[in-house]
């Protein structure tokens, strides 16, 4: 039988980015709090060292940093009607394991969504009609509003030394910055990186056709950095191992450089690394959860860890799994609509044009992870969808991250895929060719959700997850719509050679990395009937149990995820403090 | 069952041998090059079809990235011998230190490129 170990105020499962960041709100005020962390302490190692941090192969192929798929992978099928499968090589998006989670190996690019994307419903209802929003397209709004979570994305950015150029304060435009941004209240803590060779070349493109390109807001410190904590960000080196690396310059602002070491000198706080949370207490009669249950990992030892409050800071998947296998909360149904668990499991919807140019270099080798110029002009609702059959889109960039060589090679279209013709165009085109990318929205579809597989298990025994998961007509005309601008600008661009546009088409692929942004399946919301969480994130069925991350995301937009998840993950330490004084629904 | 990828690497050699058997009455390593160049590339386009797997796909998803991986993995690994693919392409390798370089050198030719540093010159 498991060991009952003493009683803790706070536990939160998963030692990722949201975990740091309601740490540092609630030990601040001297709640005492445990986080378990299936991973270890990568700090030291291997991945975090020259040389072998630069080892493409271990890290950039072989994800040595993410969740290992022979212990626990998903199941996926396309629709209701096929028989799920595992997925034994997931590459399509990649939780991480260990101290800082998936943010250990984030690329760093760091945005504040649109101010209308907490109310997404509201606005496409103001803008095109009830009618206009398909009745198999559950938007909603999330409950809270954008000015308030301002103040927790302002800490955000100034925690993590976030860089860029500001496109709107307080309402007025700034040059230089993204038009569309939502109002923020000051400039961002640091200027901009240093923008490639491709960025110039795009920013040029742009300009030509009339759009205003800005630089990406990136995590990336462009000098040294200290934030309000006193931690502090070296410079970044522009090595190009930023996603599925670990910056072993301490120059990419992750939890486990910025958050951790600082809440290890904190009272109160304590980590339990190798520590895998197998399941929730729930009292259903009582409507309140007592703790978890782990398993750890060194010994095969099983521990009950009783709490007055659970937090579930995992990744996505992990949340919406851990409430589905202890029955909290009802488990959303496709077919009726009903039930929530699960619902609104989204992902999002990639896309690249290459370019090629005989005479210009790209040295795809000199970037790092948000060392890109940008259009948002796309994106979301932020042009007008009337008559175009689809709403969502996609911000369009210059996409050099890296040019590590096994995987960021581009060929021109027509490339044999050995042999002598293959060598002599890598040779040729290695050093000058980039990809012009869209990064776009996946709004939810009915049939597109998360359930426990009914035949397939993990290394723990319990059931994996299984996503029901495809593109849907929205997704497939948004992404030609968006490809085809991108296209524009690629012709636009002065390459000797344009190659073949890829919108996204067919099926979803899990074999192919698009973005590790999946989102939903413990969403937030104002009505119980249609979602997990309040807008205070605490579970409806279960006052002292709360959930925060991407998966209470009621949508996926156009941008990278971090930056609303570190404000909600803020906010939620100091609702965290409130409840403490006064246990009761938020 | 379906099969892991380990089972599916290992059912993939049988069948192709079996198949170049059939074809050319010998082992794959014993093909002329010419021959073995075009064997590939039929499998590779799934013009060879093998009663129990999926030939082209096992080829496509499992074999392909492995020559890839030979090809650009850093030189410890047993391919890419003497970093001759990073000096074909222009690859300059490690620190990659590129504080300085990232602006001296944008737009411009990477001189450290001729002279790649592998993981093993710095260990």
């Amino acid at each position: 039988m498991a060991k009952i170990l003493p009683k803790r105020t706070v536990v939160i499962v998963g030692g990722g980015l949201t975990a740091g960041f309601i740490a540092r709100q609630i030990t601040a005020k001297g709640i005492d709090v445990l986080v378990l962390e299936r991973g270890g302490d990568h700090r030291a190692a291997a991945e975090a060292k020259i040389p072998n941090q630069r080892d493409e192969l271990r890290w950039g192929v072989q994800n040595q940093l993410a969740q290992n798929w022979a212990t626990e992978t998903y199941t996926l099928r396309h629709s209701p009607n096929e028989e799920s499968l595992p997925v034994r090589r997931l590459e399509s998006f990649l939780p991480g394991d260990g101290l800082g989670g998936a943010a250990n190996h984030w690329n760093g690019q760091t945005w504040r969504w649109a101010e209308y994307d907490p109310i997404l419903r509201t606005r496409l209802e103001s803008r095109y009609g009830k009618k206009a929003i398909p009745a198999d397209m559950p938007v909603q709004d999330w409950g809270v509003t954008y000015a308030e979570m301002e103040p927790y994305h302002d800490l955000f950015e100034r925690l993590f030394g976030i860089a860029g150029k500001a496109g709107n304060i307080k309402g007025q435009i700034q040059p230089g910055g993204n038009p569309f941004e939502a109002p923020r209240q000051r400039e961002y803590p640091q200027p901009p990186i240093e923008i490639t060779e491709s960025g110039q070349i795009f920013n040029g493109a742009v300009e030509s056709l009339g759009y205003k390109s800005f630089p990406m807001p990136a995590a990336n410190s462009p000098g040294a950095y200290t934030n309000p904590d006193g931690m502090k960000l070296a410079p970044c080196q522009y090595c190009g191992h930023c996603e599925r690396f670990i910056c072993e310059a301490n120059a990419k602002a992750s939890p486990q450089v910025l958050l951790y070491p600082m809440l290890a000198q904190r009272k109160g706080f304590a980590i339990r690394l190798r520590a895998h949370v197998l399941g929730i207490n729930y009292d259903p009669k009582a409507r309140q959860v007592t703790g978890v249950r782990y398993l750890d990992l060194q010994t095969a030892e099983e521990y009950e860890q009783p709490a007055d409050i659970v937090v579930l800071g995992a990744f996505t998947m992990t949340n919406t799994k851990l409430l589905l296998q202890d029955g909290i909360g009802a488990p959303y149904d496709a077919r009726t609509g009903k039930g929530v668990v699960g619902r609104n499991f989204c992902y999002q919807v990639t896309s690249n044009v290459p370019v090629f140019f005989k005479d210009r270099w790209i040295n795809p080798f000199l970037a790092s992870g948000s060392t890109q110029t940008v259009i948002d002009d796309y994106n979301g609702d932020n042009f007008d969808h009337s008559g175009l059959g689809f709403f969502g889109g996609g911000y369009i960039y210059s996409n050099v991250t890296n040019g590590r060589p096994i995987t960021t090679r581009l060929l021109p279209p027509g490339t044999p895929r050995w042999g002598t013709k293959w060598k002599q165009a890598n040779a040729d085109w290695y050093l000058h060719a980039f990809n012009i990318a869209v990064h776009g929205s996946n709004y939810p579809h009915r049939e597109n959700c998360l359930d426990l597989d009914p035949t397939y298990r993990d290394a723990y025994g319990q059931p994996l997850l299984r996503m029901t998961y495809n593109l849907r007509d929205n997704d497939h005309r948004m992404t030609e719509y968006v490809t085809a601008k991108a296209h524009e600008i690629a012709k636009a661009s002065g390459a000797t050679i344009v190659g073949t546009p890829a919108p996204r088409r067919g099926d979803y692929d899990a074999r192919v990395y698009q973005t590790t942004h999946v989102t939903g399946g413990t969403i937030m919301g104002s009505d119980p009937a249609t979602s997990v969480v309040s807008p205070h994130l605490q579970h409806w069925d279960a006052k002292n149990l709360f959930v925060v991350g991407a998966s209470v995301y009621p949508h996926n937009a156009g941008y990278n995820p971090t930056g609303p998840l570190s404000a909600l993950a803020l906010r939620l330490g100091d609702d965290l403090v409130r409840y403490i004084e006064s246990p009761r629904m938020l | 069952m379906p099969l892991t990828p380990e089972e599916f690497f290992k059912a993939g050699v049988a069948r192709v041998q079996e198949a170049c058997a059939t074809k050319f009455g010998k082992h794959f390593e014993q093909l002329a090059p010419v021959d073995a160049d075009a064997f590939l590339q039929d499998i590779a386009a799934e013009k060879i079809v093998d009663p129990q797997l999926p030939l082209g796909q096992w080829f496509n998803e499992l074999v392909y990235p492995l020559f890839v991986q030979a090809c650009f993995a850093d030189p410890m690994y047993g391919g890419n011998r003497g970093k001759v693919f990073w000096k074909l392409i222009g690859y300059p390798g490690l620190p990659a230190f590129h504080t300085r370089d990232m602006v001296a050198y944008r737009g411009k030719q990477f001189p450290g490129a001729l002279d790649p540093k592998s993981i093993q010159d710095f260990s």
